[in-house]
């Protein structure tokens, strides 16, 4: 009976603690788990939203401002300048450079790979959603993963490519490096493939007048004619002209159809007026007024204007890339970085470096005191510039007025009209020289509309017969006009990388780069003419835990470097 | 087998009426008591039942009579009455007459009792233990000034290394034993109160970096309350743990009420507190000096900054020419009274004991109070000799007023020429105090964050109160035989509820800020915080133990089976508002601007676990014993399969001296024993809901909400396992006057457990969570030894205690990845050390530069031209050092990392040896410096008694550490405003200084890279307590009514041999091992005295 004893009372016990895993399943409080995800259409979406949300966070927009913008010859240094910005300022980038970590692009790239994963699945169970919301959203995600693949691969040159979705630990997550070429096909034929899907305005009613409500969702949503933007841009790096052409008048068409569609409903506007008889932009002077600014005002001040077609949304969110690095606290301060001087202080010399005096871009971009002792970005920071650009000779005479918003709320543009316009000139003037011609109008579209010049009678700024000597100054020519009109929009170090690859030399981005160095002027140029250089070294951290990657041959591998000297 | 069947009989009876026999139930049973004299008034009758339960009762009227009703034919009648033998009659009649007779002595009788492990697991005798444990019985201490028992136990058992985390108030110890056996997570040793774990929620809890207050689990323990401490050393030990107790455990046993008389003690204690001797810090006027070299050497230009200058023109002038000893001005005389009351008797039926204790405490720096309540209520009530239930209550509340901020780290920074008060013209001090200036010189600003410590120890506030309750009810049942010779089987069950409760409030007045109303950056003006937190846990644990009696007694064998289940919750919130209105309102519903980034946040979380254990004990003649364990441990951190770990445990004792032939060879041997033991502990990773893949709330996009995955979900995470095999030897020489033990183990830990495992991120996560990335190993030996009146000549007795233990630690396995991703860079900057953890060596690496004191001339010249140049300039030189020349035949130039800072020392600057013959510094120059965990550690004490007084020393030591003194580096390294130690004073100053102190250089140059410099060497000797004690004579103080009356002196922490510099080399470990001395508040020197009454 002892031995019986036993036995019986493990079965009492046992009893006791019946269903012992299900007890010691916890979930966690404050987060849903995957397992009870993805049933329904708006899990697909509150997802897509955040891979918007990481997109526009202070980690990704400063990146493509230091990355696009930082190397070349626009930013100096600020006040106060944080170690690894001085490193970069000064061409003395290391791996160990936080600003080389592009770990909050891949984030956003990981959470669309998890989109594209699991949409499929949600619109298979949710007879509210529709195939066709499913691929709009698709091609949404599609989009910003292939914009940030976009950046990366023109920072870093090779990066590791995965279409995968990172969920669990068996996964393999160490990746080589793809190749550029291979990895700018790849996201080329993602956005062909899914270009057709994305939705063509998200509200119908969109007003073109300043004074209206706008609405965000058409510009700060990815559209059909983001994708093609995006397209015609990586199709200049490729180098197929006659696609990139193909993607900048889809877009351009579409401008105009818009327009169109406002004037009939609307008549005509004070605002918007089209330049070389079917490009619509946005005035520098309203009609019937005169103050100028008025472009600046819409783009950037206001944010989310006709001439948007993809920028990042901040609503309550500080763009600290903006009120930190270009500006102090978001007053008309130095930041962080400040302008090379001499692009704002040469404006009304008689061959200036830029800008011409009667280029409103030039009193828009940059601020400075009138002995030029201070100069400070001014472009983002000013919610609102107004000033008088005939007959301007000195500072004084400009009468420049100047608002700024407090704390930063600026969106962040990647494309705008302006830049197809540019793009297809660009794909034009490589394509053939017989294209010239149009390239230059194109061109001149945009100078014209930065000099207040409206309409096709009066003579631009620019002239043909200056450039039309050779390929070299026709690039020369919207290389120059893309940095007037791109300036601190993270462009600028790209044109000059994608016009090196074109050259097979950086000889072009030394000429224009060196020229806001100071001291070490010549050792400078030596250091910049390796080809790997203009790229940035992966990021230390990355390396130790990536043995797959090898380091761009620039940065070499430090200790080894150190060990044969 | 019998009595379990007259257990289920009588338990049948209960239910079911019974006949054929002579009595039936509900008979009248009556009778009459007397004794000599005539009848028994007011004697008790009760009916008993096969269990001695009491089911029915009566007491016999005026003329002795009583009369109850009968429950059950089958059971007892027993009459007792104080002074008269009890009776015990079966019933088998109705009518009792009973006559009392006096209770007459009783015939002298031996018990034979042996000394049985107090643990909360199988109670076996002292000698027949295989498994590696120290107990130590808290008569020991006695009467000690001790506020906790990590305190009593520093330095007495062998392989613990405790260390005080501070010497602030109510700061907790950091507890090693056996080494560090995990790279994340707790490395802390399980604390066991009475059989219960206090259960708290771990999840997502940083040990390594855990502040003081939050381990200070042990506070809530009065050590007055103990009766003694075992721990548990090895894996067959800990293995009724399982994994809560893979760092060993620490058990602690309350005392309980025992029979008799009601017993009443009371013992106070006063005890006085100061800080040691720190760093001696400049005054006033060396430290302007020092400023204005620190900011003419970079530059060569006078600097300009009238704080410094003296100028009585300047407006702030009397503030800025002072000479003030902040660290004067915060150190005090910090007092502490403890009083404790206990209360402990019982009779037949029950037992209590209750302790209350009340500790008042101000600290030994300024405006810092901790009032403490403890009590703790142990009742034991006998239903029977079968039932017995058990209710202990046990409540701490705590308040601790801290200090708003680090006074005594802001005393040795903040300037010495600064007043503390506000002064007129004439340098009168006035009654506000004073705070610099938000328009102080730029240079200085950083010094506006080092507010005036006076001010802030009395006008700002930072209060901490916390309630603990633990109450736990226990039912006991044995289901079989009674006593040693009957198969014994009894039931064990348990219900614990943890309840605590913390309020911390805290409020910063904006007088004390300096940038004013609408600083809306920092946000402090009249800031208040108001944090609460709660937490229940609740506990069910049921334990069988069986014990089979054998027919042949040489056989011994016991076992248990226990099963535990563990649930609990946790809440927190916390208020943040500022811009209060006034300094007078300091609660967060005041209307203030609730702060904007984490004004009001909550958190919430739960636990649960379950675990089974089995273990069986058996011992052959009380010479040869084994012993098994198994536990099974369910985990919610892990999900699927690797839910579920098996941790065995097996380990054998041999006791030599107990075979006959032993005997007759080694006599004087009174005890030997060989143990050796073998075990596998596991360890789950600190965080919950790992298994899952989680998605998360973001902020938004364009106004609509976000959701994202924050994690990748682990599949493939297992338990962390540790192997140990242990090998103990005890031995006991002349009648165990001698006694000790030694062990030997060796502990692989493997599937090591790493949090925050770095990955490429291009997964778009920078980490997995937790992943199992390698295998470590520690060796290492153990000594332990007690002489008992080892020396008795008359009325003097000599008692003596050593222990010491060495570690070895290794990490045998890790992949590379995981190690580079462990491994710092250098960072080309001042006072940062590298840290590395590499393939077979140990963990607490310490890696810098070699320091060779300074160069004495900028200017190189073969022979010393005195005052211009000499040998020791920084020139270039070869192995051989011989200096080096370049192509123009002149000297070159010795640089700091040329492809960085390009930085080109002079004189006065610190020499590091050029290990690689480089010409520069960088690097490559790197070498091991030392590590960070001591090769022994132990103690050692002894106690002199003479008749009634007895002295007893108790010291500990750690040997052969090496300590970054971080303290130092920064009280010396003449780079920024803050004030710095007295050795400044020998600076190099002009060309030709001979010294070992840099010059002063304000952030430009490389004098304070992290070199041999500033690490020391951490070994010490540290009396803990000494004290004198003397009880007086019980006949004496039994004509007062008392039975005790001790009265007790006793010094704590009186001195300490050390060759560190700081101001106490005990320092806690911080992450991988490293130990950095960051001049947090010293362990305080004290005195006391006390008293203790019993009645």
């Amino acid at each position: 009976m002892t031995k019986a004893c036993l036995p019986v009372s493990i079965l009492v016990l046992s009893s006791v603690f019946s269903s012992c895993s299900d007890f010691l399943d916890i979930l966690p409080m404050n987060d849903v788990v995957l397992e009870n995800y993805w049933t329904k259409k708006e899990d697909v979406t509150s997802v897509l939203n955040s891979c918007y949300e990481a997109l526009g966070s202070s980690d990704c927009v400063t990146r493509m401002g230091i990355w696009g913008e930082l190397r070349s010859e626009n930013l100096r240094m600020g006040v106060n300048t944080p170690k690894d910005i001085e490193e970069i300022v000064k061409e003395t980038l290391l791996p160990s450079n936080n600003m080389c970590n592009w770990a909050s692009f891949y984030k956003v790239i990981n959470r669309c790979n998890i989109v594209c994963h699991y949409a499929p699945e949600v619109q298979a169970n949710d007879p509210n959603y529709s195939e066709s919301e499913m691929k709009s959203n698709i091609a949404e995600a599609v989009a910003l993963r292939s914009l940030c693949y976009f950046y990366l691969i023109r920072t870093f040159r090779d990066v590791p490519f995965t279409r995968e979705a990172s969920i669990d630990d068996t996964q393999n997550y160490i990746l080589p490096a793809t190749k550029f070429d291979d990895v700018l096909t790849n996201i080329i034929n993602d956005l062909e493939e899914v270009k057709n899907d994305a939705v063509r305005r998200y509200d119908v009613d969109q007003y073109i007048d300043a004074t209206m409500s706008r609405y965000p969702r058409n510009s700060s949503r990815i559209t059909r004619w983001a994708i093609n933007a995006m397209l015609a841009d990586m199709y200049l790096w490729k180098g197929e002209w006659n696609k990139a052409i193909d993607c900048c008048d889809a877009v351009l068409k579409y401008k105009k159809e818009q327009y169109d569609e406002y004037i009939t409903r609307e008549g005509a506007s004070k605002n918007i007026a089209l330049f070389g008889d079917s490009i619509p932009l946005i005035l520098e002077k309203r009609e019937g007024s005169d103050v100028w600014g008025n472009a600046y005002n819409e783009i950037f001040g206001r944010g989310n204007s006709f001439e948007s077609l993809f920028e990042l949304y901040f609503d309550n969110q500080q763009n600290k890339w903006i009120s930190e690095y270009y500006s102090r606290n978001n007053e008309l301060q130095v930041g962080n970085l400040k302008p090379y001087d001499e692009l704002r202080s040469t404006v009304f010399d008689k061959s200036p470096i830029l800008y011409g005096n009667t280029d409103c871009r030039a009193y828009e971009n940059i601020m400075t005191n009138s002995d030029y002792s201070s100069v400070a970005v001014m472009k983002y920071v000013a919610y609102d510039v107004r000033f008088k650009a005939k007959g301007v000779t000195n500072e004084s005479n400009l009468n420049l007025q100047v608002t700024t918003s407090g704390i930063s709320y600026k969106n962040w543009i990647i494309y705008r009209l302006t830049d197809v316009i540019l793009m297809k000139a660009e794909a034009l003037l490589e394509r053939s020289n017989s294209d010239w011609q149009d390239a230059f109008n194109l061109i001149d579209v945009v100078s014209r509309r930065a000099n207040d010049i409206a309409g096709n009678a009066a003579s631009g700024v620019l002239v043909f017969g200056d450039y039309n000597s050779s390929l070299r100054a026709m690039e020369d020519l919207v290389l120059d006009e893309r940095h007037r009109e791109f300036m601190f929009e993270g462009k600028r170090w790209y044109d000059l990388v994608r016009q090196a690859r074109r050259d097979g030399n950086n000889d072009r981005l030394i000429q224009n780069v060196s020229r806001k160095y100071i001291e070490n002027k010549n050792a400078m140029k030596i250091k910049l003419t390796n080809p790997d250089i203009i790229y940035f070294p992966y990021f230390k951290n990355e390396l130790k835990v990536n043995p797959e990657l090898k380091q761009n041959p620039a940065f070499g591998n430090e200790e080894d470097s150190e060990l044969t000297r | 087998m019998k009595q379990l069947r007259i257990f289920i009989l009588t338990f049948l009876n209960l239910l079911v009426c019974q006949s054929g026999l002579a009595q039936q139930s509900g008979d009248i049973i009556s009778g009459t008591v007397t004794d000599d004299f005539g009848p028994v008034m007011m004697a008790n009758v009760v009916e008993l039942d096969a269990a001695n339960r009491i089911v029915a009762s009566a007491v016999t009227d005026m003329s002795g009579n009583f009369s109850f009703k009968l429950k059950n034919p089958k059971d007892k009648i027993r009459i007792s009455f104080v002074g008269y033998k009890t009776v015990t009659l079966p019933i088998n009649k109705t009518k009792y007459v009973v006559k009392m007779q006096d209770a007459t002595q009783i015939k002298e009788v031996t018990v034979v009792s042996k000394r049985r492990a107090q643990g909360s697991g199988l109670a076996i005798p002292m000698d027949e233990i295989s498994t590696a444990r120290q107990s130590i019985d808290m008569s020991e201490f006695e009467g000690l000034a001790l506020t906790t028992v990590d305190e009593a136990l520093q330095g007495r058992i062998a392989g613990l290394d405790i260390v005080a985390n501070s010497g602030n108030l109510g700061a907790g110890t950091s507890m090693r034993l056996r080494g560090v056996s995990s790279i994340n997570g707790s490395s802390e040793p399980l604390i066991v109160v009475d059989g219960n774990v206090w259960e708290t929620n771990t999840n997502d809890f940083d040990f390594s970096s855990a502040n003081e207050e939050k381990f200070a689990q042990l506070l809530n323990v009065n050590p007055d309350d103990i009766e003694s401490i075992s721990v548990l050393k090895d894996a067959a030990a800990t293995a009724i743990w399982g994994s809560q107790g893979s760092n060993g455990v620490i058990e602690i046993k309350t005392k309980r009420g025992s029979r008799g008389k009601t017993r009443v003690t009371y013992s106070f204690r006063l005890t006085g507190t100061y800080q040691p001797e720190g760093y001696k810090m400049l005054n006033g006027d060396e430290y302007t000096m020092l400023l204005k070299e620190e900011y003419y050497n970079p530059s060569q230009k006078e600097s300009d900054i009238p704080e410094l200058k003296y100028d009585p023109t300047f407006s702030e002038y009397e503030m800025y020419n002072n000479n003030t000893d902040w660290l004067k001005e915060v150190k005090q005389i910090g007092w502490r009274q403890n009083h404790y009351i206990a209360l402990s008797g019982g009779g037949e039926k029950a037992n209590f004991r209750i302790g209350a204790g009340y500790d008042h405490e101000t600290g030994s720096i300024i405006k810092q109070q901790l009032d403490r309540f403890s009590s703790r209520v142990n009742l034991d009530y006998f239903v029977s000799d079968r039932i017995k239930i058990e209710t202990n209550i046990a409540l701490t509340y705590t308040r601790n007023q801290k200090n708003n901020g680090d006074l005594l780290a802001i005393s040795y920074t903040r300037m010495p020429n600064l007043s503390i008060y506000e002064q007129d013209a004439q340098g009168n001090d006035l009654s506000e105090y004073y705070n610099m200036l938000p328009t102080v010189s730029g240079e200085l600003s950083d010094q506006l964050s080092n507010k005036n410590p006076i001010a802030l120890a009395y006008q700002a506030k930072n209060l901490e109160t916390s309630y603990n309750i633990e109450p736990e009810f226990k039912l006991r049942y044995n289901l079989l035989g009674l006593d040693e010779e009957k198969t014994r089987l009894n039931y064990e069950g348990k219900v614990v509820f943890n309840i605590f409760n913390k309020y911390e409030d805290q409020y910063m007045p904006l007088s004390l800020t300096t940038k004013g109303w609408n600083d809306t950056d920092g946000r402090e003006a009249n800031r208040t915080t108001a944090y609460s937190q709660k937490s229940l846990g609740v506990t069910t644990t049921h334990t069988l133990t069986f014990t089979p009696a054998f027919r042949n007694k040489d056989h011994v064998l016991t076992m248990m089976l226990r099963g535990q289940l563990t649930s609990g919750t946790n809440s927190d919130q916390r208020t943040i508002v500022w811009g209060l209105p006034s300094g007078s309102i300091q609660s967060t519903a005041a209307s203030g601007i609730i702060d904007r980034e984490n004004g009001i946040s909550t958190g919430s979380g739960q636990w649960r676990s379950i675990y089974f254990t089995y273990s069986a004990h058996y011992a052959y003649k009380g010479r040869y014993m084994a012993d098994f364990s198994v536990r099974r441990d369910g985990s919610t951190k892990f999900g699927g399969d690797q839910r579920w770990g098996n941790f065995p445990a097996f380990s054998v004792r041999w006791n030599v001296h107990k075979e006959p032939w032993f005997q007759k060879i080694l006599p004087w041997v009174s005890m030997l024993s060989i143990r050796p033991g073998w075990g596998i502990v596991g360890k789950q990773p600190g965080s919950e809901g790992l298994y899952y893949s989680k998605y998360s709330a973001g902020s938004g996009y364009l106004r609509e909400s976000s959701i994202a995955p924050s994690n990748i979900r682990l599949q493939n995470l297992k338990w962390e396992q540790k192997e140990t095999y242990n090998l103990g030897t005890d031995f006991g020489f002349l009648d165990d006057r001698i006694t000790g033990n030694v062990e030997l183990y060796w502990q692989y830990t493997t599937d090591l457990l790493m949090a925050n495992r770095g990955l490429p991120s291009s997964s778009g996560y920078s980490s997995l969570s937790w992943q199992n990335v390698g295998s470590m190993k520690n060796i290492g030996w153990e000594f332990n030894l007690n002489g008992n009146r080892i020396v008795k000549i008359g009325k003097f007795s000599f008692d003596f205690n050593v222990t010491f233990a060495n570690n070895k630690n290794q990490i045998t396995e890790m992949d590379e990845t995981c190690l580079a991703n462990l491994n710092s860079e250098f960072n080309y900057q001042n006072g940062s050390y590298l840290t590395r953890v590499e393939l077979n060596r140990a963990l607490g690496s310490i890696y810098g530069f070699r320091y060779k004191g300074v160069y004495q001339y900028s200017d190189y010249s073969p022979e010393e031209v005195p005052g211009v140049s000499g040998p020791n300039a920084p020139v270039v030189r070869d192995e051989n050092g011989v200096v080096v020349l370049d192509e123009n035949g002149l000297t070159k130039p010795v640089k700091f990392a040329v492809d960085r800072n390009n930085y080109e020392f002079r004189g006065g600057d610190a020499i590091y040896e050029d290990i690689n013959h480089d010409g520069q510094i960088n690097e490559l120059d790197i070498v091991y410096l030392g590590s960070s965990l001591p090769k022994f550690t132990g103690g050692f004490g002894f106690k002199l008694n003479f008749g009634r007084i007895s002295w007893n020393n108790q010291f500990n030591f750690r040997y052969g550490n090496k300590i970054i003194n971080a303290a130092r580096m920064n009280a010396e390294n003449m780079y920024s405003n803050n004030n710095q130690s007295r050795a400044v004073n020998w600076r190099w100053r002009v060309e030709g200084d001979v010294t070992e102190i840099p010059r002063a250089l304000r952030q430009v140059g490389f004098n304070w890279l992290g070199s041999d410099r500033f690490v020391e060497d951490g070994s010490f000797i540290r009396l803990n307590y000494s004290q004198i004690s003397y009880s007086l004579d019980p006949k004496i103080i039994k004509k007062w009514g008392l039975t005790q009356l001790s009265v007790y002196v006793s010094a704590n922490n009186l001195f300490c041999i050390t060759k560190y510099s700081g101001a106490d080399p005990e320092v806690g470990y911080g992450s991988f091992g490293i130990v950095t001395d960051n001049a947090k508040t010293p362990r305080s020197k004290s005195f006391t005295g006390g008293i203790t009454i019993q009645f």
